[in-house]
């Protein structure tokens, strides 16, 4: 019989406002992008692993390897420097190789940074932020209700599930989002300070002297 | 179906179709600037401008690649012939620093008539 | 047919429709995908069914929705993943609104549409591919894009057209709006 899954844990949420998390966020992506080594963004991605981990995202190392080794993949299509073998026609170069490389940590970092920084209880200003608001008290109500859904009679079940949320018949009323509790929002205190400290400084230190 | 509806149904196929037709026909290859020095062999693109050092028993050999040309800027080497050599742009045209152990040729794209058929080294 | 922005914009049903989309877009985030980068194209039904009803304006937030909503809630708003996302939906929107609008019923339904909006997406998807992440070297995907994209332009046009004809509330949605 399979284990059931853990649940996974935000550690950070309990450290970080949202808004304070998502410009966090940037300052790391900036670290990241403005890397000049692959060396720097290796780490960096390293780094970003890390964090998602501890934001709770499921992080498939598969997934991640296979995007990096692709980018290496089509970048040696564009031979750069010493070569190293040839495979075929293909002369497989150290320059090309490395570029990929660098390539594929930034996009890897980017995504990383992102799990890490984006939180589902961040605040988007003026109307628009409004209207995410019931948007998104609306989704999670579709998704605490997936199991409803039934394969074998998708389209009545898909029905009925949209009726059960956006009642269209007579005499109905809608569960408004109005009535869905705010959005959960911890203050950064010290140790989310203290945090953001310690991972934006030593990055911005890799990215700017690890040439 | 709709008219419309087989229309961008045909041309999505025909992209499909065309698309593989492209990436699949025979091209001939990007203008490279090879160098063959005391560590090897290393490739450059022929259109991108930059200064490669090739190193070799006497030293540095600096090889510049500008406005799809390549020529020897400096050689340790005593007479500077492949200095004199001047600038290469076409395909199996070579400049070679005896002294020094260095070549360096351009490959890819259409062979042109003049070139030898082989070249030893 | 609705105008262009002169009725207030139906903030709860635009809300409702962006809830759907990113209801779609997270179970397309779970399938496997067979190469990188390529996307079913789930969320755009909700983008897709209610052409017959919602104003350009009401599209537009529906689109915006979907997209930063997507960024949101997988937690890929910053990263490349966002960028892939916005080009792709934001292309075929343009061209299945467009072509809703500007062709007699008779002619185009919304299997044409959406096979139209996939060839956009996937079009966009690929030129992000070779300039930004892969470089021209990936133009090889081309022919899978488009081969897969045939596909799944043409299912969900079908899919919508099957809702659109045996849905009761949305049926009832239209009666009302």
């Amino acid at each position: 019989m399979a284990k059931p899954n853990r649940p996974r844990t935000d550690r950070l949420a309990c450290l970080l406002h949202p808004t304070a998390r998502f410009f966090w966020g940037l300052a790391l992506l900036a670290c990241l992008v403005f890397a000049a080594d692959w060396k720097a963004r290796g780490l960096l991605a390293l780094l970003g692993m890390g964090l998602a981990l501890a934001a709770g995202k499921r992080v498939s190392f598969g997934y991640f390897a296979f995007l990096v080794a692709s980018v290496v993949v089509f970048n040696l299509f564009l031979p750069v420097g010493r070569v190293w073998l040839t495979l075929g026609p293909v002369p497989i170069t150290e320059g090309a190789f490395f570029l990929g490389l660098g390539k594929g940590m930034t996009f890897a970092g980017l995504v990383f940074f992102s799990l890490a920084s984006i939180s589902r209880d961040l605040r988007l200003p003026g109307r628009f932020g409004a209207l995410w608001g019931q948007t998104f008290a609306w989704y999670e109500q579709l998704m605490d209700q997936r199991k409803a859904l039934k394969p074998r009679a998708l389209l009545m079940s898909i029905d009925r599930l949209l009726e059960r949320l956006y009642p269209t018949r007579p005499g109905t009323e809608a569960d408004r989002p109005a009535n869905r509790k705010p959005f959960a929002s911890t203050k950064t205190g010290f140790p989310g300070w203290l945090l953001m400290g310690l991972t934006v400084v030593p990055a911005a230190l890799v990215s700017v002297f690890l040439r | 179906m709709k008219p419309l509806d087989w229309f961008f149904l045909v041309l999505s196929l025909a992209l499909t179709v065309g698309t593989a037709w492209v990436v699949l026909a025979p091209t001939d290859a990007p203008l490279r600037v090879e160098v063959q020095d005391a560590g090897g062999t290393s490739i450059y693109p022929l259109d991108e401008d930059r200064t490669i050092e090739a190193q070799g028993p006497l030293g540095i050999t600096s090889i510049h690649v500008a406005q799809n040309g390549v020529f020897v800027h400096d050689s340790p080497c005593t007479n500077k012939v492949c200095i004199a050599m001047g600038t290469i742009r076409t395909s199996g045209q070579f400049v070679a620093c005896l002294p020094n152990r260095v070549f360096v040729r351009i490959t890819g794209g259409a062979p042109s008539p003049e070139t030898p058929d082989a070249g030893v080294w | 047919m609705p105008g262009f922005g002169k009725r207030p914009v139906r903030t709860d049903l635009v809300a409702f429709f962006g809830a759907l989309s990113l209801f779609f877009a997270t179970l397309e985030y779970l399938f496997p995908k067979p190469i990188p980068f390529f996307r079913l194209g789930l969320s755009n039904l909700p983008l897709l069914v209610s052409l017959g009803f919602f104003s350009f304006r009401e599209q537009l937030l529906l689109l915006l929705l979907k997209v930063v909503g997507t960024g949101i809630v997988n937690g890929t708003l910053t990263s490349y993943v966002f960028l892939f996302s916005t080009g792709a939906t934001l292309a075929s929107f343009l061209v299945m609104y467009g072509l809703y609008r500007l062709t007699p019923p008779r002619l185009v339904s919304l299997t044409g549409i959406s096979l139209a909006g996939a060839i956009a997406s996937n079009a966009v998807q690929i030129a992000l591919a070779m300039g930004i992440v892969y470089g021209p070297a990936s133009g090889v995907v081309a022919p899978w894009y488009f081969g897969l994209g045939t596909f799944t332009g043409w299912a969900m046009g079908w899919g919508a057209t099957q809702f659109q004809k045996h849905s009761k509330w949305l049926g009832r949605l239209r009666g009302q709006t």
